[in-house]
């Protein structure tokens, strides 16, 4: 019984670390953004080895979790390596209870999707995209968001 | 028909508005005349495109890169080769670290001269200590690359951008940007691509 029950939280454990936090390519990362629906997305483009990038992740989460009940979902696309998954990208989510939304995107020719995110897009990172559709408006920001701003924005987009 | 007339300035209006949105991105394009510079060399002299060593250079591949970014690392080896291949034919790397020293130590003069001693840099490596250059530029992130091609006392931005296609995977590289362009400056034929995008670490700029 007890090596059934290793193997099946093994199984869980496994399929939701599939789940959790999937490699995507910018086909899915395009739906993602073409979505037209009533909620508000904010995609932030980060990894683990950038500073500005963990210096800002506070403020998304906290804003994340402040807005909850509101019509607004917060994506976070990593540009890590795909060979640092194991060893870097997914011990870094689990430090940071970061269980929703989150994606490593596997697209390595950087030239051929920036601009398809936003011709604004110089190519550093912290980048973050907001999306809303009532009306149509799409917001860029190449850097750090501090709470304030970020929020700001944020709850101005949201219904 | 009738409407025509107030529609006229609605348009009109409407253009001056959306014209009051095009940014102008900072930063040096293709075709734009670049700067020289003096700056210091992890020997601790002063480097410019001027000098007497580089007299017969054709042009230069200027690197803004550092230490301590992956993504610099990744390209170290390949920035190495773009050097022992082209530095012959004329065109030598010329690498400059921008990043502030306070937001990033592992980015100090004293760690340029390890780094370049530990791969053995036969270029020089360059300490943009005001940032000056680096801005003048528009050298957003590390690595990023801007060839010059030398024309009487000018030099003229040829390319701007990635090194290449894949960061991670050398082995997987189908477009090596920099390559064609030199490639093709040798030639004497037109650049195919021009300029690229590439994601890199955000150049730590210093705080005003």
């Amino acid at each position: 019984m007890k090596k059934y029950l290793i193997l099946l939280s093994l199984l869980i454990v496994v399929s939701s670390k599939a789940q959790q936090a999937p490699i995507i390519k910018f086909t899915d990362l395009k739906s993602l953004i073409q979505t037209k629906t009533d909620t508000t997305y904010v995609i932030n483009f980060w990894a683990t080895w950038c500073d500005p990038c963990i210096r800002e992740l506070p403020s998304f989460l906290q804003l994340e979790k402040e807005l909850a009940d509101k019509k607004v979902k917060f994506h976070f696309v990593s540009l890590d390596f795909v060979r640092d998954y194991d060893s870097q990208f997914l011990p870094f989510l689990s430090k940071h209870s970061m269980n929703n939304y989150v994606y490593l995107l596997d697209e390595p020719d950087y030239n051929s999707w920036i601009d398809k995110v936003d011709p604004h897009w110089l190519g550093s990172i912290p980048a973050t995209i907001v999306i809303s559709h009532h009306p149509d408006s799409t917001y860029f920001n190449e850097g750090e968001f501090s709470y304030e701003s970020l929020s700001k924005l944020v709850n101005s987009l949201i219904h | 028909m009738k409407n025509s007339k107030i529609l006229i300035p609605v348009f009109a209006f409407l253009i001056l508005l959306s014209s009051a949105f095009i940014v102008v991105e900072p930063g040096y394009k293709p075709g734009d005349k670049a700067i020289d510079f003096k700056l210091k060399n992890v020997d601790g002299n002063l480097v410019s495109m001027q000098d007497e060593s580089f007299k017969n250079a054709k042009g230069f591949i200027i690197v803004f890169t550092c230490n301590h970014c992956p993504f610099s690392q990744a390209y170290e080896n390949r920035i190495i080769e773009l050097n022992s291949k082209y530095a012959s034919q004329g065109f030598p790397v010329i690498a400059i670290n921008p990043n502030d020293l306070d937001l990033s130590p592992e980015d100090s003069y004293e760690l340029m001269i390890e780094r370049a001693k530990e791969k053995e840099f036969k270029f020089p490596y360059l300490y943009d200590d005001t940032q000056a250059i680096a801005r003048t530029y528009g050298a957003n992130h590390t690595p990023h690359v801007f060839v010059l091609s030398k024309q009487g006392e000018n030099f003229i931005v040829k390319y701007t951008g990635a090194i290449d296609d894949n960061t991670d995977k050398p082995e997987d590289v189908t477009k090596r940007y920099v390559n064609d362009a030199i490639n093709s400056l040798l030639a004497g034929k037109p650049i195919a691509v021009p300029s690229t995008k590439s994601i890199g670490c955000t150049i730590k700029w210093k705080k005003s």
